[in-house]
């Protein structure tokens, strides 16, 4: 049925009262182990009849006779078919455009549980997501925090049976608190450095030389700051047989979408397009990557693809464990690329407790280090702990994002006595292999 | 809509209050009315909500007696709440009210394993006790669609069955003792931790499945079984609805004791193959059966049902011992409460003619649904659902 349908509605109740007719004319329940609560209690009372009834209010009333505990449901229930209680069958203002609010019970099934507030879950956040929306609370402090401490690690969307796009609804939700004018000083300067520099930190300077080359690589704001490395990326693809081209870039446009500025993002998408209209590249930000293939529908390779491609064997003698950064594992599924580049370097990889798909966020994705910092620390040494736990001596990662984070973390577990572990980029065990 | 009650259920001033004392009884931490909280907890897995007023995290029977005696005290609902996956509505606050999250007592206390019992707090997590128990070899048999992540006290109030029902019987088949906190905030020990009990009316079995409107649990006795030796899963495919009907009567007066059975139709099997990647064969039904027990039984069960079935009109009948494959079954079957959804959005997304066997080619439909049709959706007025903002000087951040 289509829940946003009166019609559907109206069908649905004849078509369960007739059934529940057969079931009882059968001897049948009208629950087997769902209860009856409010949605089945009107089928229940017909199947025990008044009197029944009657007796379990005589228990309730001896029981609880002021009537506090779960009060109008089951035998107490009196409103017959649900209409009022129900989530709006009818998308709020804004929602016509927005096909991920259509189905309004399949957000509603999104279950698990974290030991934080349910706000902080995925279904809390798809709910509050949705009281914004159909303006059931007002955009405020608390509403900022459950959507705002969202890392977008994606991992409630691999969990979630529906498959429900928590992320997506998240942004979505996002750009409504932006339009109400909630974003913060530290957000709206990263957006205003995006629209006057190009990138995120707001440097003038173009870092990276413009070169011609056969094929296209984008840099991504993180490596562009980051100019060694960078160039490290571009000699190593060098040496494995590209000719990297490399034009003046600005910003995927990534941060703008996920901090919910969506008209700037607009506008962006349209310079970018056209500063960077190429079909096919290879990328060095696993964010950039993904973002490249979901929003440009560029087929973008994420460089760790690339060297796995023309990797030469090599005997690197280490123990290293891997952290899949989360727009690279989850996102687009390359779980296994790394994992075999690594081992074609020789090194010994042991894997952490939760690794490929169950892997946990370094805590610094989805915008989390413009808005609490706290956070995004606490999540950062709970990963870099189950590193520890491997006995490896180096963490390697593919995200320029996660090796700040892991880094961040693991000095400030080895300040506390907590252990010792290296944190690399894979372009340096790979320069070792080439060089 | 009569007695559904849409102001705030206390006075702005005495909800303050009342906010302040149940800080007093749990911890700043642990006391929620922050509005992105209160919509969370507006809704469990139904297609209901209704704001709640403030939400508390006990972490002892003691407090969990302290809120209970506030309640009366202002004479405000409450409402116990587990991992909020109850699907008719359980825990929607209908009036407002408190709501009491046990998801912070969440201990096994204590494995009586050769007493055939374990006592636990009711946040405990289904799939978590059975991980406990399986190290001494022993199993908690009921098993719901969210045994990952349901609560033992939700089971409880709810008495939630799942697939073995059929073998094993429902979590009421389970429940030795509670203790309660009455609604007057008494605390009370219903039931015994002994096998036999004739001691008085079985009160402890009146609360299992009472949905909360009689007291809240607060510690759960819970019988435990040895985990069977052997188990097999088998998938028997039909052309008609009515012979795998028929199959299930027939295997049970084999006799064969099925340690659970569950049918699909045609929208069933292409629901779960569409949203969970089964991989089943499209037929009009398909027979999930599961054996379990000593090894010997098992085998003599597999082959008894598989003559069963083929004698049954069964398309084709295949058995797996795999424990991966089998696990990979039932949880599919398991998810098929989400399942529909999926599959029906995507088949709204791109209309494609169904297959169906078994029918005459009349019957073939295509399932390109009527799109939403705004112009026929009503608007539900927002009236005076929403709850004023409160501030309690609790804050919201994690734990």
């Amino acid at each position: 049925m289509d829940p946003t349908n009166q019609e559907h509605w109206d069908n649905v109740e004849k078509a369960v009262t007739e059934v529940y007719d057969v079931v009882l004319s059968l001897g049948g329940t009208t629950t087997g182990e769902h209860g009856s609560a409010i949605t089945k209690a009107q089928f229940m009372h017909k199947e025990r009849g008044k009197a029944q009834i009657d007796a379990m209010k005589a228990i309730k009333k001896a029981w609880d006779p002021n009537n506090i505990m779960n009060p109008h449901k089951m035998m107490q229930w009196e409103n017959g078919f649900i209409t009022d209680l129900r989530y709006h069958v009818c998308p709020g203002p804004g929602a016509e455009d927005r096909e991920l609010w259509d189905w309004n019970t399949e957000m509603n099934m999104c279950t698990f549980t974290e030991t934080m507030w349910d706000s902080k879950s995925g279904r809390g956040r798809v709910l509050v997501s949705y009281g914004v929306l159909h303006g059931d609370i007002p955009i405020d402090e608390s509403t900022v925090d459950t959507l705002y401490s969202c890392t977008m690690c994606r991992d409630c969307w691999r969990r979630c049976p529906s498959k429900v796009k928590v992320h997506d609804i998240v942004k979505a939700a996002r750009a409504d608190h932006v339009k109400a004018g909630m974003a913060s000083a530290i957000q709206k300067g990263v957006i205003e450095n995006i629209k006057k520099t190009g990138n995120i930190f707001g440097d003038t300077e173009v870092l990276v030389e413009p070169r011609e080359g056969t094929m296209p690589v984008f840099i991504g704001c993180q490596y562009l700051s980051r100019p060694n490395q960078t160039k490290r990326y571009l000699k190593i693809l060098e040496k494995l047989g590209y000719e990297p081209k490399v034009v003046e870039e600005i910003c995927c446009g990534y941060p703008m979408e996920a901090l919910g500025f969506k008209d700037e993002f607009e506008a962006h998408k349209q310079k970018l397009q056209q500063l960077f209209p190429f079909n096919e590249c290879i990328t060095l930000c696993p964010t950039c990557t993904a973002y490249f293939r979901e929003e440009y529908g560029i087929d973008a390779k994420h460089v760790v693809e690339v060297f796995l491609e023309k990797a030469p064997e090599a005997a690197l003698d280490m123990k290293v464990t891997y952290h899949d950064p989360c727009d690279l594992s989850r996102a687009i599924g390359v779980y296994q690329e790394p994992r075999d580049l690594l081992k074609k370097l020789g090194v010994d990889l042991v894997e952490m407790k939760q690794n490929k798909n169950t892997s946990r966020c370094c805590g610094a994705g989805g915008g989390i280090l413009m808005y609490d910092n706290d956070l995004a620390d606490a999540l950062g040494k709970t990963r870099v702990k189950q590193a520890l736990d491997t006995g490896a001596e180096t963490l390697v990662t593919a995200c320029a994002t996660c090796e700040a984070a892991l880094k961040k973390a693991a000095t400030t577990l080895d300040e506390e006595g907590a252990g010792k572990i290296a944190v690399r980029n894979i372009s340096d065990l790979m320069w070792k292999a080439v060089k | 809509m009569g007695t559904v009650k849409t102001e705030a259920t206390l006075a702005p001033e005495k909800m303050d209050a009342l906010i302040a004392k149940l800080t007093e009884v749990c911890g700043a931490n642990d006391v929620n009315a922050t509005q992105a909280e209160l919509y969370a907890y507006a809704s469990d897995s139904s297609i209901h909500r209704a704001m709640p007023d403030v939400i508390v995290r006990p972490e002892t029977t003691q407090e969990v007696s302290e809120i209970v005696k506030l309640a009366n005290e202002y004479l405000i609902p409450i409402i116990g709440r587990g991992a909020g996956t109850a699907l008719c509505g359980h825990t929607v606050p209908i009036d407002g009210g408190i709501i009491v999250d046990f998801q912070k007592m969440n201990e096994i206390l204590e494995k009586h394993i050769e007493d055939l019992y374990v006592v636990v707090e009711p946040g405990v997590i289904c799939d978590d006790l059975n991980k406990e128990l399986a190290k001494d070899g022993f199993f908690f048999p009921p098993d719901p669609g969210s045994s990952h992540s349901c609560t033992i006290g939700g089971m409880v109030i709810a008495n939630a069955s799942g697939q073995r029902a059929v073998k094993y019987g429902a979590t009421r088949d389970f429940t030795m003792g509670l203790e309660t906190v009455l609604p007057n905030g008494e605390i009370v020990q219903m039931g015994t931790r002994t096998v036999k009990d004739a001691s008085g009316l079985q009160l402890a079995r009146l609360m299992v499945g009472s949905e909360g409107v009689l007291g809240l649990v607060t510690k759960i006795i819970l019988k435990v079984v040895p985990k069977p030796q052997k188990t097999a899963s088998a998938v028997a495919t039909f052309d008609t609805l009515e012979k795998a009907a028929k199959c299930v009567g027939d295997i049970i007066k084999a006799p064969v004791v099925a340690a659970r059975m569950e049918f699909m139709d045609n929208v069933c099997i292409q629901a779960v193959n569409t949203a969970q990647n089964m991989g089943l064969p499209d037929v009009e039904s398909i027979l999930l059966i599961g054996v379990d027990g000593h090894p010997a039984s098992v085998d003599d069960e597999i082959r008894k049902i598989e003559e069963i079935c083929k004698a049954s009109g069964a398309l084709d009948v295949r058995f797996t011992t795999d424990p991966k494959e089998e696990a990979k079954l039932w949880s599919g079957r398991k998810a098929m409460t989400c399942s529909p959804t999926t599959w029906a959005s995507r088949c709204r997304r791109s209309p494609r003619p169904r297959r169906r066997s078994g029918r005459s080619p009349t019957s073939t439909g295509s399932t390109s649904r009527p799109t939403a049709t705004r112009e026929t959706a009503t608007s539900t007025p927002r009236s005076s659902w929403t709850r004023r903002t409160r501030s309690t000087g609790t804050t919201s951040r994690r734990p």
